[in-house]
């Protein structure tokens, strides 16, 4: 089921052209939309929410046009903005309760879908405090809880692990893949931090000034992509030798226990890769994309 | 109008109360309240030569009528005031809110613009019009029975239309530069610029013009009404009239830009 349409979005800001006839369609599932900062990613996300009108296209979200049916929109849509500023004087449940009735939820929904968001989201620790004692962590996660609570089909996040530590970012990321599994909720997340969206992402966008310039699943990607590889293993002389009198092999390197590799085609190379390795009986430790593949991608399509 | 609608409507009340209109902010209203109509009684009782030993001898010293006319006058006399009570309030509901985000924190929910606006203006044109009415009531009950019975309800109309009218002007001017220049700090000081400059050009005005001018136009308002001078009925007409279409006019232009043009994002 398509989510959000738009055909040659183009939006200026005075002299600067935030979008420059971006043409994207999103499905139901876990979307990527990655881009350098300036790309147009919050821009193209402010339109889909209709905060922003379009200076030129067509967009429809839900088949409706989100500029003047705004309001029946985010009613199917939740948002995590970046670097959110909620109001430090409520406390996070105030807040909830505050958002809960502003999807229309009478006293008593509102408190058993706070209830619900804060298990589900695990704020109970910190949900009784006023806003302006958390860390940005906890800001975050109050983020995704309001985002949550009005049952929304679709779920927009912008940077949304831009303040968080390593290990949240992995739980945060985690409960994202864990919604859409068990809840079915599509997202949008916008970011530039690349291996989040490989760890949860079905589909990749690639945005740079203003416009798409790559789309795709990630599989789809990294077979158009990626062409350095690390490999890691036990005895990577012996492993190197053979390599590097491949034709296939457009460069190699080796360095301690692990060797790059680049090449274009590569089926081809990993057939060979494991003839060498089962015939000359080396021990393997990893077969990786060199910087991950996303990486790899974002590089090559933004340059 | 359905059970989910009003329960947004209502969070939009709460929200409005949570954020804008919290301590210090209606405290600061209801000092200001006090404060107008208690001075304004003294200054004018003082120029009458009332002898007073204390507020609670005032109020029961002066008649019903006069309570009424000197409570039209205070509210003419502390239009300074006024002014800086919805400069305050609108700078800080509408652009701090814009410059805040939270604006389009609001509009990121399933709200209807036109319902922001409505509640916002509703809250923070009503909430101070509600105060400075309830504390002139609270001052008229002191005054006891008898008062109550001799006082002419339709003067005591007449004083808040003159209170209403007056407010309405502030805060549509109020509401227009804090929507046009989106900066609480820079809102707040050019309303006062404006409408404190506008009072003050009045003062270098031709009387036939000046009576055209807040607050001087309801000043003959409340001459008029309480039979102290007389004004033929077509002045006093144009003289609240054109206050009146005006600020609707820029309630109205203001309602148009944040319902139709209003883009919230950061970079506008």
């Amino acid at each position: 089921m398509v989510i959000v349409e738009a055909k040659n979005i183009v939006k200026r800001f005075g002299k600067i052209t935030a979008l420059n006839g971006i043409s994207l369609t999103i499905n139901r599932g876990i979307e990527g939309l990655i881009g350098p900062n300036g790309a147009g990613k919050t821009t193209f996300i402010n339109i889909i929410l209709g905060l922003i009108r379009p200076d030129e296209g067509y967009i429809s979200v839900f088949g409706m046009d989100p500029w003047r049916d705004g309001a029946e929109i985010r009613e199917r849509i939740g948002v995590l903005h970046e670097k959110p500023q909620f109001p430090k004087n409520f406390t996070g449940r105030e807040y909830l309760e505050i958002v809960g009735s502003f999807y229309g939820y009478g006293k008593y929904d509102v408190i058993k879908k706070v209830n619900k968001i804060i298990r589900i989201i695990d704020l109970e620790k910190f949900v009784d405090r006023k806003i302006g004692t958390y860390s940005a962590g906890m800001v975050q996660r109050l983020g995704l809880a309001q985002a949550l609570i009005g049952d929304p089909e679709f779920v927009i996040l912008d940077e949304p692990t831009a303040n968080l530590d390593p290990t949240s970012r992995i739980e945060f990321l985690e409960l994202i893949a864990r919604l859409y599994r068990d809840e079915g909720i599509s997202f949008l997340i916008s970011t530039h931090i690349l291996s989040e969206l490989e760890r949860v992402c079905q589909r990749v966008s690639i945005i740079c000034d203003g416009i798409i310039r790559e789309r795709g699943s990630l599989i789809d990607l990294t077979k158009k992509y990626v062409t350095q590889y690390l490999i890691e293993v036990k005895n990577p002389i012996k492993l190197y030798d053979r390599l590097r009198d491949e034709s296939i092999v457009e460069k190699i390197e080796f360095y301690d226990t692990k060797i790059f590799v680049e090449t274009r085609n590569w089926r081809e190379f990993q057939k060979i890769l494991f003839r060498i390795i089962l015939d000359n009986n080396i021990e393997v430790i990893s077969v990786l994309p060199r910087y991950g593949a996303l990486e790899q991608v974002y590089r090559k399509v933004v340059g | 109008m359905n059970r989910s609608k009003l329960n947004k409507l209502f969070s939009l009340i709460r929200w409005e109360f949570m954020r804008n209109l919290r301590f210090p902010i209606l405290e600061f209203i209801f000092v200001s309240a006090v404060y107008s109509i208690v001075s304004g009684l003294l200054n004018i009782s003082s120029v009458l030569n009332v002898d007073i030993k204390g507020i609670g001898v005032l109020i029961y010293n002066i008649f019903a009528d006069d309570f009424i006319f000197r409570l039209g006058l205070c509210f003419v006399g502390k239009y300074d005031l006024i002014i800086a009570v919805y400069s305050l309030l609108a700078s800080i509901s509408f652009a701090g809110e814009i410059a805040s985000g939270n604006i389009r924190l609001l509009l990121s929910y399933p709200l209807k613009r036109r319902d922001i606006f409505f509640i916002k203006c509703l809250c923070l044109f009503f909430i101070p019009f509600i105060i400075y009415l309830g504390v002139s009531l609270f001052f008229l009950l002191l005054m006891g029975q008898d008062v109550i019975l001799y006082l002419s309800w339709y003067k005591f109309l007449i004083a808040l239309f003159i209170l209403f009218i007056e407010s309405l002007y502030v805060f549509s001017i109020s509401v227009a530069v804090s929507l046009l220049l989106q900066n609480t700090m820079a809102s707040f000081l050019s309303t006062l610029l404006i409408l404190y400059g506008l009072e003050k050009i009045s003062f270098v005005l031709p009387s036939s013009i000046k009576i055209f001018v807040p607050p001087e136009n309801l000043r003959i308002y409340v001459f008029h009404m309480f039979n102290h001078v007389q004004y033929s009925s077509t002045l006093l007409f144009y003289s609240f009239i054109n206050m009146l279409v005006l600020s609707l006019l820029l309630l109205f232009v203001s309602y148009l830009y944040f319902v139709r043009v209003y883009e919230a994002c950061r970079r506008s």
